[in-house]
């Protein structure tokens, strides 16, 4: 058969993703099966039960996934809100190539810094005696200190806004750019009003960049040590905090457990997300 | 038809519709909080109280005690060494596996899905499930190679996916035109595809820099005897005794270093890629 | 990959030893030379940041020798996996950790047993430190060697709370009215959910020994802790030093239950603050150092020549006056200071310290243990509370 010149070879990813296998996904096949064998004294123990998931299911340790799901599907809709139009205003609506070199610049600074660092700051200015309290009763707003506004749920997803919107912006930044300007020419030539053309024209073009963004956000966020643990004051219990309390107690199997319940929801969402749009991307083209 | 995209490119959409103030309005919210507690962070490390919640009285104290202990350079050196090979590996397999995703007909879904797997799962349980899979099943030290591997698998996925978004919308058409005048496959390669999807590639790299660069979840089990900075300044959180000489000083040179590498990176990048 | 094949390659591992394994180990046998530093004058000890000094010059005076100090985080869970399944003994000298880690590791084979006469301070150490159950194994044989040790409180201002010297009882952190939401715990099992059993045995509640908790009598302290946690006793929990320190220091919480430097910083710093003493008794540690198996010949020798040192008045000096922490031989600390001609106000601080400690280990306490005997259902059980 005649194969065409841009055809890759299929050997060079192909043996890429046979490696990745045995770095990365061997690992979590083990993982899996942590879950349902128990280990002594780092032997695996040939006697398969599902012990660990009634344990997690029993002891309400499987509330920490719903928590941790509800934090980051918050902060992600607000880094979404906030990350879409200044991408789009970086990649289109500033001329100036200083400007949007600034932009990225400020973006990627903050990330060489060290998460812990970063968000331990937030606690003297959230504290009861801190800062914003002192205006808020200075002004007369509150007349006692208010105290949800550290360790809290709420000052979790203050936090986590921060370092979790440039891995946002990137992609979206990237996607934006890749659209021709002419053929948003074209949509205003036609009468289109920018609403129009943003929904049906520039939103259509970025999925792939919105897609990533959310993978970049979401994801992490699941398993994010750090905000929660500095911010949450123990008060808000996400899975990393649950695992890692496991772990220190040598209680694989449980926290095997708890992962595979996180991955298989996980799957299970960006599963249906990707049918999902996979279906729009059809209906469109129909 | 396609015109180079990317970031050289001059734009002249729509310049008079107010979402140009919503986009500016909202990076400006984003922008401030991301930059409120890094600000804090700087006046703090003049201050006597690092902690509290208000600046002042100040002092060069805590610089000086940073200066007097350097243990902190040899973790520094050893996390911007694993960050910088990270970063080309990742950025390299990223491109060869990227720009393959667009051109397979079937299972394409499937393939993603398994390149993104190992970043569902805790740091933590990622890290304790390498180390006994490499020690325990395959009786192997941890150093240097297992942290490279660690980090890997954790900055992989986010330069894999840069490099997607770029190629997915690249039309390869454009190579069929480039082999009909006679290119050969290497040269279709770097002076056409390259360029075309340079944006992703340079993205995912820095984005694989630095997440190597702060990873601790799973360098904590992966490390052997290998000191990075994220651990180092973890171990020194643990002791009984204060280490705000190290957090808020070491963050600030660290910082002025990044605005300088930052600067100058993307001037050689993007300032002269002008016109 | 068949789940089989999985399971009896981890049983045979050695026979992989000549596998694919071999290419990547002799990638890494740089790092790990085994016991090509034995000929060096280094000793190599894996241990908390607690027992870490500054610098070790005195050390290095002293014994000749060269210390090379790892530091890991007191984590059991992590701890073990190093010892165990990393085999830190072929690269380590000393292991230094919180005690009650040989009632997992020492018996097991992991450590070995302590030769008092190779030390030559041993006999200076008083018997009931070397007693501690944080030393010697189920098996009753002496692993370990005491390193540093403290009885901890909690920490509460001044004005606010109670008078400096009074007398109080752990009802102050876990059942108090007049402090709903001035009150941090430390974020873990292995001292609050004791700390609150003494308050319940207090009380007169059926516990046998609050550091090794049977999963019912665990239950019952959770029970009460999330009874108070609903009524909003508890502000927050801290997980480190700095955290606690900033936590008191700027009032976030009234009463902390804390380590005792974080008082002294405070107290350096000018707040009014103080470690409480306490009616029902204390949370006693000790972190103590123990002697790998595979040590051996002139690395042995090296290991115990090292512990001589920390049983002696340089190391128990420097202890006391930076951390206020108890050591082996608090008389020798007091010697050394004195003869090296140390301020007065250094020396009244060492005083000070042997007085404190000897009022407080007449009290009755408990010796934390990190591994008791039903640890999961522990763990469950503040997880149980965490979540409330």
């Amino acid at each position: 058969m005649f194969r065409p010149p841009t055809q890759v070879d299929p050997k060079g990813h192909g043996s890429f993703v046979l490696i990745w296998s045995f770095a990365a996904l061997l690992p979590v096949v083990g993982l899996v099966l942590w879950s349902v064998l128990s280990m002594q004294n780092f032997r695996l123990v040939w006697e398969p039960s599902l012990q660990a998931y009634y344990d997690v299911l029993a002891s309400g340790r499987w509330e920490v996934t719903v928590r941790t799901l509800r934090i980051a599907a918050i902060v992600t809709l607000i880094e979404i809100v906030l990350a879409v139009p200044f991408a789009l205003w970086i990649a289109k609506g500033t001329r100036s190539i200083a400007v949007r070199t600034t932009c990225l610049g400020l973006l990627t600074i903050p990330f060489f810094l060290s998460l812990a660092s970063r968000t331990i700051v937030w606690r003297g200015i959230l504290g009861l005696n801190g800062p914003l309290n002192a205006v808020l009763m200075h002004l007369g707003i509150v007349d006692q200190p208010l105290d949800w506004l550290l360790f809290s749920e709420f000052s979790v997803v203050l936090g986590l806004i921060g370092p979790y919107f440039p891995p946002m912006v990137f992609p979206l930044f990237l996607a934006f750019a890749l659209i021709d300007d002419e053929v948003l020419e074209a949509s205003k030539d036609l009468g289109a009003p920018p609403s129009f053309t943003f929904l049906h024209v520039i939103l259509p073009l970025a999925m792939p960049g919105l897609g990533a963004g959310i993978v970049f956000t979401f994801v992490p966020m699941i398993g994010d040590p750090v905000v929660p643990a500095l911010l949450g004051g123990g008060n808000v219990i996400v899975l990393s905090a649950s695992v890692q309390s496991l772990l220190r107690i040598l209680n694989y199997t449980v926290a095997a457990a708890l992962s595979v319940l996180m991955l298989a929801i996980l799957v299970a969402i960006i599963g249906a997300a990707g049918a999902l749009s996979a279906r729009m991307a059809r209906g469109r083209l129909a | 038809m396609t015109r180079r995209p990317g970031i050289n490119l001059i734009p002249h959409w729509s310049e008079r519709h107010s979402w140009k103030r919503l986009g500016l309005v909202a990076g400006v919210i984003a922008l401030a909080i991301i930059y409120l507690p890094i600000l804090w962070l700087v006046v703090m490390s003049f201050s006597a109280e690092p902690l509290s919640g208000f600046p002042g009285p100040f002092t060069l104290e805590y610089y000086r005690e940073l200066m007097a202990q350097p243990d902190w350079i040899g973790p520094l050196l050893n996390s911007l060494a694993i960050a910088a090979g990270v970063s080309v590996v990742a950025m390299v397999t990223a491109t060869v596996v990227g720009r393959a995703i667009p051109r397979i007909g079937r299972g394409r879904f499937g393939i993603v899905g398994i390149m993104l797997l190992p970043m569902m799962i805790p740091g933590v349980v990622i890290g304790t499930a390498l180390f006994l899979y490499f020690r325990v099943a395959l009786d192997m030290k941890m150093g240097l190679w297992s942290l490279f591997l660690g980090h890997f698998v954790w900055a992989y996925p986010f330069a894999f996916l840069s490099v997607l978004i770029v190629a997915l919308r690249f039309d390869k058409v454009l190579l069929d035109a480039a082999a009909d005048l006679g290119s050969g496959p290497i040269e279709r390669f770097w002076r056409i595809e390259l360029p075309l999807i340079k944006d992703g590639v340079i993205a995912g790299g820095l984005f694989s820099f630095l997440l190597s660069f702060n990873e601790i979840a799973r360098s904590i089990y992966l490390k052997g005897r290998t000191e990075t900075l994220p651990i180092y300044l973890w171990q020194q959180a643990a002791s009984h005794s204060s280490h705000i000489s190290l957090i808020f000083p070491l963050n600030v040179l660290i910082l002025l270093a990044s605005i300088l590498i930052v600067s100058l990176a993307f001037w050689v990048l993007f300032g002269r890629a002008k016109g | 990959m068949t789940t089989s094949k999985i399971s009896s390659r981890l049983s045979r591992r050695s026979v992989l030893k000549g596998g694919v394994a071999l290419g990547a180990a002799a990638l890494a046998a740089p790092y790990y030379a085994r016991n090509a530093f034995a000929a060096s004058g280094k000793v190599r000890v894996l241990g908390v940041t607690t027992c870490a000094l500054p610098n070790w010059d005195g050390f290095a005076k002293d014994t000749g020798l060269e210390m090379d100090f790892v530091a890991i985080n007191s984590d059991p869970g992590l701890y073990v996996q190093e010892v165990v399944a990393n085999e830190a003994g072929d690269d380590y000298d000393i292991f230094i950790f919180d005690g009650g880690i040989e009632d997992r590791l020492g018996a097991s084979g992991h450590f070995q047993v302590l030769d008092p006469s190779a030390m030559e301070l041993w006999g200076d150490v008083s018997a009931d430190v070397k007693s501690s159950p944080l030393l010697q194994g189920v098996d009753g044989a002496q692993y370990g060697a005491p390193i540093v040790f403290n009885a901890d409180s909690f920490g509460y201002w001044v004005g606010d709370v109670a008078a400096a010297d009074e007398e109080l009882s752990w009802g102050m952190v876990f059942e108090n009215e007049k402090m709903l939401g001035k009150i941090s715990l430390e974020d873990t099992w292995l001292t609050t959910l004791p700390n609150a059993a003494l308050y319940l045995l207090g009380k007169g509640a059926k516990i046998g020994d609050p550091s090794n908790m049977t999963p019912e009598e665990a239950k019952m302290v959770a029970d009460f802790l999330i009874e108070r946690k609903k009524a909003g006793q508890f502000r927050a929990f801290w997980h480190s030093y700095e955290e606690s320190v900033d936590m008191l220091g700027n009032k976030e919480v009234l009463i902390e239950e804390c380590w005792e430097p974080v008082v002294k910083q405070l107290q350096r710093d000018g707040k009014d603050v103080v470690y409480a003493n306490c009616k029902e008794g204390y949370s006693k540690w000790m972190i103590g150092a123990y002697l790998p198996s595979q040590a051996e010949g002139e690395r042995l020798e090296k290991a115990y020549k090292a512990i001589d040192w920390f049983l002696g008045g340089d190391y128990g000096a420097q202890i006391a006056v930076n951390q206020g922490y108890a050591t082996a031989n608090p008389a020798a600390s007091l010697k050394f200071a004195t003869d090296a001609g140390w301020d007065a106000d250094k020396i009244g601080a060492i005083e000070a310290n042997m007085a404190k400690v000897e009022r407080k280990m007449a009290l009755p306490h408990y010796w934390q243990n990190s591994s008791p005997e039903h640890v999961e259902a522990i763990e469950a059980e503040w997880s149980r509370f965490k979540q409330a």
